[in-house]
């Protein structure tokens, strides 16, 4: 029964973070790495939307902008950092796109650890995006052995649950590889 | 509870194994609510793709008239989908039929729009700016109509037709994108099409497999073969107010309709309603015979609705390489020029032309109407005959006498086993 429970909650956890519908690249932590700035573990502290209507466009774009506050995996640094993906809900007006997170990954509070990097045309209070958007955004969870990171798949560039400790030494070795300039 | 969730998380952390399993238990399709109706099965592509890898395939397929570049491939990403092979299924050499789906759905193909459209106007378009690392998205809900954006500028966007090299392959990321809009969400069903991420170019994604097709099937059912319609051949005068004769099988008695593409190009709904063709009657259910309108549709895909006493059920799309009624169609690929455009009443001009099929059978017509961009209709013949081997040929005629003061316009056409490829418009002022 004991067992029965454990596979039960675990396939219900797994299924909060089976989101979203997205066509992303593929991902592997090292190529996500290349591609960002920041991988910062941490909690959501505000969430809000904005619009901005890019060039050549003839209807504003929606865009949901998450804040995380909490460590830079890539320097160690305290931040409070701001990042947005397409699609959210901004003055009554919704635009719900297939490469948005699912809402309960981007919920206020919730511990993740967010890849990010900078973006160009999304409007003057945008400079960076959640990298690959769904694919950017992965749960943090306590556990008796640490803060463990929930993995999303084959694909993504946390495939499968990792402790933040051994993700953070995956990184280091990222950086190194990559010959990253990052004071660590 | 506090146990349940430390025990439910604990075995989450230790879980490499455990979560193989669960992962396991998971793969399949998911779907994100909604299925299109019969008033939105259509699609179109407004072609503000600005890479040049994204249009330069000018090379036309007779699966797919009247279509090249990103256009063709939108369009393959979209039959894909069908309930039976489009046409002859042929045309990817990537995979061994385009038209997979075997539900009770099939795309309907409507050609170009000029704008992005709103979100309900099933108009996939490119998006400037910086992707963050998407490829391209779908606006839902679909029920009303969606729309897909492609970040058009981030990648190198590549129009195939065959295995792509580098970039992002346009089909494969449609057909995906297309699946999005037809009420599936990811699978975990690695190799699928519906995979959250794209593979490589994504030229693999192209072809949909078992997981997306029982993913469609669960939306739309599974294709009933004793009633849906199907479309072996269609034959007759391809032109304005010409009789055609569509053979397949189970076309109801009477209530047949016809779904030809628009001629209407916009960035609206408007744009992609279909031209039908309605009442028609098939004694036999294998054959039907209707005319085609004098205006308001173009070639390119073609669909026969059934009316099973109001049941509808709508066929795969069928290649109709129809001449087009007051459409927009023709694409200039053979340039056509004289040897004197002013020519003197009673002298000899030579028509020489290149860049056109070889070994294919040309019609060289004229009229005082100037019918660019595509002489459907003609006053007319200049000759008949085959070009060569090499596509080029010439023909030398004398100006008629009565043609003093008069402006002819001319245009050859070019026969490509059904692919009719046609020139740029001549204008001959005979002073």
């Amino acid at each position: 029964m004991r067992t029965t429970r454990w596979l039960l909650g675990a396939a219900a956890a797994l299924l909060m973070v089976q989101v979203g519908s997205a066509c992303i690249e593929e991902l592997d932590l090292g190529k996500m790495v290349s591609k960002t700035d920041y991988a910062v573990q941490g909690s959501i502290t505000d969430v809000h939307s904005v619009q901005f209507t890019p060039a050549g466009e003839e209807d504003p774009i929606i865009y949901t902008i998450v804040t995380v506050e909490g460590t830079n995996l890539y320097t160690g640094q305290q931040v409070t950092h701001e990042a947005a993906f397409v699609g959210g809900t901004y003055e009554g007006r919704s635009m719900t796109v297939t490469s948005m997170p699912a809402p309960s990954e981007y919920r206020l509070g919730n511990d993740v650890v967010l890849f990010s990097g900078p973006v160009e045309g999304w409007g003057p209070e945008i400079s960076h995006c959640v990298y690959a958007s769904m694919g950017g955004i992965f749960r943090t969870v306590d556990t008796k052995k640490g803060e463990v990171v929930l993995g999303k798949g084959e694909g993504f560039a946390v495939e499968s649950n990792v402790l933040v400790s051994d993700l953070n030494q995956q990184i280091s070795a990222e950086l190194v590889a990559q010959n990253r300039k990052e004071n660590r | 509870m506090k146990n349940f969730l430390r025990i439910a998380l604990g075995g989450l952390v230790l879980g490499g194994s455990a979560m193989v399993a669960t992962q396991d238990q998971a793969v399949g399709y998911t779907t994100i609510g909604g299925t299109l109706g019969m008033t939105q099965r259509d699609f179109r592509l407004f072609n503000n793709f600005n890479g040049s890898s994204a249009n330069n395939n000018t090379t036309a397929h007779a699966n797919w008239p009247q279509y090249d570049g990103a256009e063709m491939a939108m369009w393959k990403g979209g039959a894909e989908w069908g309930s039976r092979a489009h046409g002859d299924g042929s045309g990817d050499s990537t995979q061994g039929t385009v038209g997979s789906g075997e539900a009770n759905f099939s795309f309907f193909w409507n050609g170009e729009a000029s704008g992005v459209g709103g979100t309900n106007d099933n108009i996939i378009s490119s998006l400037g700016g910086s992707s963050g690392g998407v490829l391209a998205y779908a606006e839902t809900p679909i029920n009303n109509g969606w729309r897909i954006r492609f970040y058009g500028d981030a990648w190198s966007w590549q129009d195939g037709p065959g295995s792509v090299g580098s970039g992002i392959d346009i089909q494969g990321v449609a057909c995906h994108e297309l699946g999005h809009t037809l009420g599936l969400g990811h699978t975990t069903a690695s190799g699928s099409t519906m995979t959250a991420f794209i593979s490589g170019t994504g030229t693999g994604q192209r072809s949909i497999q078992s997981d997306d097709i029982n993913g469609v099937k669960f939306l739309y059912d599974a294709r009933d073969d004793n009633k849906m319609p199907w479309i072996d051949s269609i034959s007759g005068s391809l032109v304005p107010g010409g009789s055609v004769t569509i053979n397949g099988g189970n076309f109801s008695p009477s209530n047949n309709t016809v779904w030809l593409q628009s001629d209407v190009v916009n960035g609206g709904n408007s744009g992609g309603e279909a031209e039908k063709v309605t009442g028609i009657s098939s004694g036999s259910g294998t054959s039907l015979t209707f005319t085609l309108p004098n205006s308001g549709w173009t070639g390119g895909a073609l669909h026969v609705q059934m009316d099973d006493t109001g049941k509808k059920s709508l066929s795969e799309s069928h290649p109709f390489d129809g001449n087009g009624g007051g459409g927009t169609i023709g694409n200039d690929t053979i340039i056509l020029t004289a040897s004197n455009f002013n020519p003197p009443a009673g002298s000899l001009v030579t028509f020489s032309w290149s860049n056109a099929p070889a070994n294919s059978p040309y019609t060289f017509v004229w009229d005082f109407t100037n019918n660019a961009p595509f002489f459907a209709t003609y006053r007319g013949l200049v000759g008949t005959g085959t070009t060569n081997v090499i596509g080029t040929g010439s023909i030398n005629r004398i100006v008629p006498n009565g043609g003093s003061g008069r402006t002819v316009y001319m245009e050859i056409q070019v026969d490509d086993n059904g692919v009719i490829h046609d020139s740029n418009t001549l204008t001959i002022s005979v002073p």
